[in-house]
This record gives C-alpha cells, sequence and structure tokens, in this order.
C-alpha cells in the first residue's frame, strides 16, 4: 500500500513543475479516413498524429502549408478546427514471445479476447533492411511438408518465395500448411524427435480478407496445435485502408523480433494485391499522382521495403532468419499484370498455382513449368536432393510428349515409359490439404518413385499404394525412418534398408478391387 | 486552402517578395493586393485567395497567444512578453485570453509551438500515466 502511495507522490512531483512543449497543429478538412491539418511545423514523415478522443493518426504527406494525415480508425468525431498535436514518435508495435498464439491487429491490440499481451520490447513498423555485411547466404531448408515443393521448388530459411496463382487455386492451404508442418517438426524437436532442428516461428498477415475466411484459418492452426508457435496479425476487408496498408509491416516487426533473438521465422502475408489495393486507395484519398492501373508511383516500393527485411543474419548478428511467403492473387492467370510481375521481381523465386490443374484434381495445383525456386536447392538436405534430382526435369518432359501423345497412339517404348513414370510422379505429389508429410516419408515414396516400386502399380492406384506406404514406414520401420531423420541422407546402410523396407511393403500390398 | 497550380505558384512567389528579414512586410502586402486588384491578371482571385491563406499562416508564426485561467495583470503580462520576445524575437505580437477551463497556470501558444502549464493539462497527463 505504502508503495503505490510512494509510486503516486513521486508521479504527482515530477508532474508538478515541468511544462510540456507540444507541436500543435488544426484541422482544415477531414474526409476519406484523411485529416488535412494545417501547423505541426516539426512534424515528421510517417510520425504518429494524436487526435483529440484518443485516435491517432499517420502522417504521410508533409506539404508547405498542410499535412495530410491518415486516420487509424473511425473519424466521425473530428471536425473542422479541433487541434491534433504531435507525439514525437514513429508508429511502434509492441514484440515478443508473448505474441505467440495471439491474434492482433496493426497496432499490435489483442483481437482474440485472451487479455493483455506484456511485450517484450517496441519495435518501429519501418525499418531498414538489414545490410549486405549483416547477411549470410541461404542453406538451410524450410521443410514445408508439401512433397512436390520440397522436392522441386524448395524453400531455404532467409528465402523470399512467392505464392502466386487465381483465386481458389489453393494458395492460403500451401501457406497454411507450411505452418503446420512448422509446427508438427518444432513439437517433434522439442520431444526430442528431430535432432539438430532449429524451431521456426510462424506470423500469418492477413490483408484485407473476409473474417470469416480468417476465423477458419485460426481455427484451422488451433485444431493441428499449430496456434501456440504462430501470431496472427489481421486486418479486415471492413477496416481502414491505412491499417490494411500497416499489417504487413506490424507483421514484420515481430518477426524481426525473433530473428534477432537469433530465431527463426516464416512470414505470411496474405496477399500483397489487396495490400497494393488498400495503398492505392490510400494513396489516392491522399491526392497522390497515381501511374499504371491508378496505383501511386512508389508501389514498387511499398513491396521492396517490406520484404527486403527478409533475411538470413551472419552467425556475428545471431544466425536469425526470416523467411518470407508472400501471397499474390492474378486475374485470370495474367502473371505479367503490374503487382504480379512487381512481386515476382522481388522476390527469390515462385509458386504458381494453375486453375486447370485445380480442376483436374491435381492438388496443390503446382505449375512446374513456371515454379522456380532461385536460391532454395542450395538449402535442400542431401536426402530430397538425391531422390528429386531429376523430377523436374521427368515431369516437363512428361507435360510436352502428354501434348504430343494426344495426336497419335503409336508411341515408342521410352515415350511410353516417360509417360508412365510421369503420370505416376503426379500421383504421387497430389497431397490432402492441412496434412504435410515429414521428411523421411517424403524421401522414401520419392525413393521407391525413382527405383521403379511403383511402375508395377495401376496409376490410379499410386495414391493408395503411397498412403499405405507412408503408413507401413511409419508404424512398421519407424527404425529406418528414425536413420533417414536423423542423417538427412540416404547412406549406403541406410538405401538397403530402405530397400528391403519397401520390398517387404510391395509384398503385402494389395491394390483396392475396382468395383 | 486549394487553388490551382498557376495560382498557387504566383501566390508563392509573391509571398516569398513579402517576407522580408524573416517578417512579413506590411507596405508590400498592400502593394500587392492594390496592383493585383486593379490590374486583374487572369485568375487573380484565387492568387489573391491563396495569397491571403499564406499571409494568414505566416503573421501566426510571429503572433502569441497567451491563455490562463483568470486576467494576469499588467506587471505579469509585461514579464511574460518579454521573455517570449526574447525567444522569438521583437516582431512577436500577443494577445492575452482568458480561460477558466484550463484551471490555474498558463498556456502559450506561438505557431504551431503550445507551452502547457496549466492544471488541466497536468491532470490529463497524470490520467494518462495512471490510465
Amino acid at each position: 500500500m505504502s508503495n503505490i502511495l510512494q509510486e503516486l507522490e513521486s508521479e504527482i512531483a515530477s508532474l508538478k513543475t515541468s511544462v510540456t512543449k507540444s507541436n500543435v497543429g488544426v484541422v482544415r478538412e477531414i474526409g476519406d479516413g484523411v485529416a488535412k491539418i494545417e501547423g505541426l511545423s516539426d512534424v515528421m514523415l510517417n510520425e504518429m498524429i494524436e487526435f483529440p478522443g484518443g485516435l491517432y493518426g499517420l502522417a504521410l504527406n508533409l506539404e508547405e502549408t498542410e499535412v495530410g494525415v491518415v486516420l487509424m480508425g473511425s473519424g466521425l468525431n473530428i471536425k473542422e478546427g479541433d487541434e491534433v498535436r504531435t507525439t514525437g514518435r514513429l508508429l511502434q508495435v509492441p514484440v515478443g514471445r508473448e505474441m505467440l498464439g495471439r491474434t492482433v491487429d496493426s497496432l499490435g491490440a489483442p483481437l482474440d479476447g485472451k487479455g493483455e499481451i506484456k511485450a517484450d520490447a517496441q519495435y518501429p513498423v519501418e525499418k531498414i533492411a538489414p545490410g549486405i555485411i549483416a547477411r549470410q547466404s541461404v542453406s538451410v531448408p524450410v521443410q514445408t511438408g508439401i512433397q512436390a515443393i520440397d522436392a522441386m521448388i524448395p524453400v531455404g530459411r532467409g528465402q523470399r518465395e512467392l505464392i502466386i496463382g487465381d483465386r481458389q487455386t489453393g494458395k492460403t492451404t500451401i501457406a497454411v500448411d507450411t505452418i503446420i508442418s512448422q509446427a508438427n517438426q518444432n513439437r517433434a524437436a522439442a520431444e526430442g524427435k528431430l535432432k539438430d532442428h532449429k524451431p521456426i516461428y510462424c506470423i500469418y498477415v492477413a490483408i484485407g480478407q473476409k473474417l470469416s475466411n480468417v476465423a477458419r484459418i485460426i481455427q484451422t492452426l488451433e485444431n493441428a496445435g499449430a496456434m501456440e508457435y504462430t501470431t496472427v496479425v489481421t486486418e479486415a476487408a471492413s477496416e481502414p485502408a491505412c491499417k490494411q496498408y500497416l499489417a504487413p509491416y506490424t507483421g514484420c516487426a515481430i518477426g524481426e523480433w525473433f530473428m534477432d533473438q537469433g530465431e527463426d521465422v516464416l512470414i505470411v502475408f496474405d496477399d500483397l494485391s489487396k495490400h497494393a489495393v488498400a495503398y492505392r486507395e490510400m494513396s489516392l484519398v491522399l491526392r497522390r499522382p497515381s501511374g499504371r492501373e491508378a496505383y501511386p508511383g512508389d508501389v514498387f516500393y511499398l513491396h521492396s521495403r517490406l520484404l527486403e527485411r527478409s533475411a538470413r543474419l551472419s552467425e556475428k548478428e545471431g544466425g536469425g532468419s526470416m523467411t518470407a511467403l508472400p501471397i499474390v492473387e492474378t486475374q485470370a492467370g495474367d502473371v505479367s499484370a503490374y503487382i504480379p510481375t512487381n512481386v515476382i521481381s522481388i522476390t527469390d523465386g515462385q509458386i504458381f498455382l494453375e486453375t486447370d490443374l485445380f480442376y483436374q484434381g491435381i492438388r496443390p495445383a503446382i505449375s512446374v513449368g513456371l515454379s522456380v525456386s532461385r536460391v532454395g536447392s542450395a538449402a535442400q538436405t542431401k536426402a530430397i536432393k538425391k531422390v528429386s534430382g531429376t523430377t523436374k526435369l521427368d515431369l516437363a518432359q512428361y507435360r510436352e510428349l502428354q501434348a504430343f501423345a494426344q495426336f497419335g497412339s503409336d508411341l515408342d517404348e521410352k515415350t511410353k515409359a516417360t509417360l508412365d513414370r510421369g503420370a505416376r510422379i503426379v500421383e504421387l505429389f497430389k497431397q490432402n490439404q492441412y496434412s504435410p508429410i515429414p521428411l523421411e516419408l517424403q524421401v522414401s515414396t520419392l525413393w521407391a518413385m525413382q527405383n521403379g516400386h511403383f511402375d508395377d502399380v495401376a496409376v490410379e492406384n499410386v495414391k493408395d499404394c503411397q498412403l499405405k506406404m507412408e503408413e507401413f514406414l511409419s508404424t512398421r520401420k519407424d527404425e529406418v525412418m528414425a536413420k533417414l531423420r536423423d542423417a538427412k541422407a540416404i547412406t549406403e546402410e541406410i538405401g538397403a534398408e530402405l530397400k528391403a523396407a519397401v520390398e517387404d511393403f510391395k509384398k503385402s500390398y494389395k491394390a483396392p478391387s475396382a468395383e | 486552402m486549394k487553388g490551382s497550380k498557376d495560382a498557387q505558384r504566383i501566390a508563392r512567389q509573391l509571398m516569398k517578395a513579402t517576407v522580408i528579414d524573416g517578417r512579413v512586410d506590411a507596405s508590400v502586402v498592400r502593394t500587392v493586393m492594390v496592383k493585383l486588384a486593379t490590374d486583374k491578371p487572369r485568375g487573380y482571385l484565387g492568387v489573391l485567395n491563396v495569397y491571403s491563406h499564406l499571409v494568414r499562416l505566416e503573421l501566426k508564426k510571429s503572433h502569441a497567444v497567451i491563455e490562463s485561467a483568470k486576467p494576469l495583470g499588467a506587471v505579469l503580462e509585461a514579464n511574460v512578453l518579454a521573455d517570449l520576445k526574447g525567444k522569438y524575437g521583437t516582431q512577436l505580437t500577443s494577445e492575452f485570453k482568458s480561460n477558466p477551463e484550463l484551471l490555474g497556470g498558463m498556456r502559450v501558444r506561438v505557431g504551431s509551438d503550445v507551452w502547457d502549464g496549466s492544471v488541466r493539462e497536468r491532470l490529463v497527463r497524470l490520467r494518462e500515466k495512471f490510465g
């Protein structure tokens, strides 16, 4: 009790004599979420401006006689002549380990009703990306748990891999699967089942999405037990454009804290097309000159400065990393539109999803020809590199021959074999949503495919055979799987044991009868 | 206050000529007004509007508004004004107001700068600290 009194008295004493100096301005115009302020002679760019009633705004346009401020909330109670003041601080958000498992808005305020967040620190929303000296090259993989990606378009820690495709092609599913896979690996490592695994914490940033979609994703993450390693930053479609614009930077700031602690982070921006639209809206109401497709001239910088913050820091800097999976939605598969080309040029590769493949039942609907990972192959584990070396080529040849084969039935043996192998690989890469596959099982089935163990299985039964093989290997041949998991390479010994295990399975495998 | 781009450009140029030694020269303002009103060049109304806005903003920079809960008395007013002129220059104009909402203390505004030593401000800060 006396402590509280002392605290109160000391606070009052500190306030007694001081006179506060502030820089103020007067609201001249307000509308469309933007206020024009006269005065504010000392304002900084991106500084937070305090309005009456505890509302804050962001100073984005500094002109000769007025300041354009974007409001971060409803400005219904603000009127002409109201006095506003500078705060002397740039926008900062709470960061720290307590953010895990929480859903917050772009100002870091909790939205999940789980109480206050005790932040470890406050990080600025806008920050200059780490320089060249502070970085090291990408060399550690992010196991997405999606076989097609891990085998053909590998992602490394610190990489920026774009997920691009039309609406309803499974872009978010790939991101959510990756988050679930990280949670599974983190849990396995914590239980001692996965050696030398550095946990990856995840941040999912939802920009301009329907609240029902965000709620569904959070539920999926909770059901999969992934939420405890994840922070969700969300600004729904109903929020002001300014808050939607800030959301990815807030996510980035939360991720940077982990990176600065030497930890690894995965951040998903879902999606940057909506982010660009929010920024366009803001720029238009601020009367900034518009360019192509009415986007402002700095829309490239908007995304480049965000994605450049993803990095793998050198050991001297703590060795942390931030891997980014930005998502971009295309219209009718047009990758040459403004925002997609911008983000493609910024990122280190893209996973392109095709509507046609999706409706053919090939899910994830990854277009092998258009998808690429520019740095990820350096991060692939030896085991997966060994078994997937020629897979991308096999699939590309298959697609080419498939087009030819439609015109004639007389095919030579080699062509037939290529077509058969291709059809089986396509089946092998089909995968249910929210069920990431562990590395050792991916390697085993790819090894079996490469060594012809699927050749005598009818194409329509390949998936069934694969699922049963995975079950057999994980329950009956756990020792071999553990060795593979630890070594992350197919040594002679492991190869022999794997061969025996697969042959063992094949003896007992019975294809489902066609009814 | 938005005029056409031309009006803004011309008004800015006139404003540059109006500010001499860091303060608005009243004779130049009068000359500009008379010249524009008599010659009536194209868009002169727009130019005048922007110009008057700029002059008003410039004048505000050297005008102090001193608010207190009750009238200060001649001696105190003179002291406060002397202090302010020492800080902002001798051209500073002033205006004393009484504002009971301040509860006590004083609030001085010069341009965008506000020095607030009022009881109301201290109570607000106290509320924020314990909020």
